[in-house]
């Protein structure tokens, strides 16, 4: 492959968990046994219990209601989204009035617990709604999707009760847009590589960080 | 369109040709690729298409050889790469 990195440093790029996830599909799709995992590599892999929802919430959502929230998002991605996103582009403007609306319907608590207002979506279920919004809009499946994913399962994974009671509600209901503050000059968007740190200071935390405008700015939309 | 990690260094784009993909659509698509400034090869839709399913028993094979002690993670690495 010519290719810069040594196996396992690319191994590491790509993250342990996909390689073996990778292997798994090699092993099934192509039913043979000389693609079976290294255990070590399985070893390594960071496992997750509850990995049937980004947020750690349901593991399954029924098949009817998966019809309808699916159904929604593509005629709502019909009609509000997909005529204007040409445009949306050409002026670089972030529709945050459809934010909004996405937010009210739901599409914003995804994989947020219900007693956080959110609708507990399967990753299934929720990855085949972000389908149906990047058919109409890639760049706004963007924002949909990390404000789902990245910010909603920090909070209800590691926040404290009174940062998921604070922030939850109000992202599951779409109130506020969360966003992900990514990028450094070293990292790019390799967030294990990411050097930044909070150090407390009394009673104050400093944060130390370099960074490059990170993709998507929070802001309140209501 | 499959692109390689690390994506600003690598040229490669694999072009994943499906039962119905068209001729027409594989063309668009490889034009795409090299506006991008990248190289386009097509391959048949596979389980791991070509990159993955050579790239990964590759990546497999390095963790047995440090897990069996054939030599430490930075030496397989270093055997391996053109760096």
């Amino acid at each position: 492959m010519n290719h810069p990195l040594g196996p396992l440093a690319l191994a590491d790029l790509i993250g342990l968990d996909v390689c073996l996830a990778i292997m798994k599909v090699l092993q099934d799709g192509l039913d043979a046994h000389k693609y079976r995992p290294a255990p070590l590599l399985e070893k390594w892999s960071p496992t997750d219990s509850s990995a049937g929802n980004p947020a750690g919430g349901s593991m399954s959502t029924a098949t009817d209601i998966r019809e309808q929230v699916v159904e929604l998002a593509r005629e709502f991605a019909k009609e509000k989204i997909e005529p204007f996103a040409a445009e949306w582009d050409r002026t670089s403007h972030f529709p945050r009035d459809v934010v909004n609306e996405l937010g009210k319907l739901g599409f914003l608590g995804m994989c947020t617990p219900e007693e956080y207002d959110g609708m507990a979506l399967d990753t299934v279920t929720y990855l085949m709604v972000l389908e149906e919004i990047s058919a109409a809009d890639a760049a706004l499946a963007v924002s949909v999707g990390i404000h789902n994913a990245i910010p909603t399962t920090m909070l209800v994974k590691h926040g404290t009760p009174e940062q998921r009671e604070r922030w939850l509600k109000p992202m599951a209901r779409g109130e506020i847009l969360a966003g992900f503050a990514l990028s450094e000059p070293e990292a790019g968007s390799d967030a294990a590589s990411l050097r930044s740190q909070a150090t407390k200071d009394g009673k104050n935390w400093v944060l130390t960080a370099r960074r490059r405008g990170p993709r998507t700015r929070a802001r309140p939309i209501s | 369109m499959h692109f390689m990690n690390p994506v600003p260094v690598m040229k490669l784009v694999e072009v994943i040709r499906g039962r119905e993909t068209s001729d027409d659509t594989v063309k668009r698509t490889v034009a795409i690729v090299q506006a991008l400034g990248k190289t386009a090869d097509v391959v048949n839709d596979s389980p791991g298409f070509v990159s993955n399913r050579v790239l990964m028993p590759m990546i497999n094979e390095a963790i047995f050889c440090v897990d069996e002690g054939v030599a430490t993670a930075e030496a397989v690495d270093q055997v391996m790469s053109s760096a």
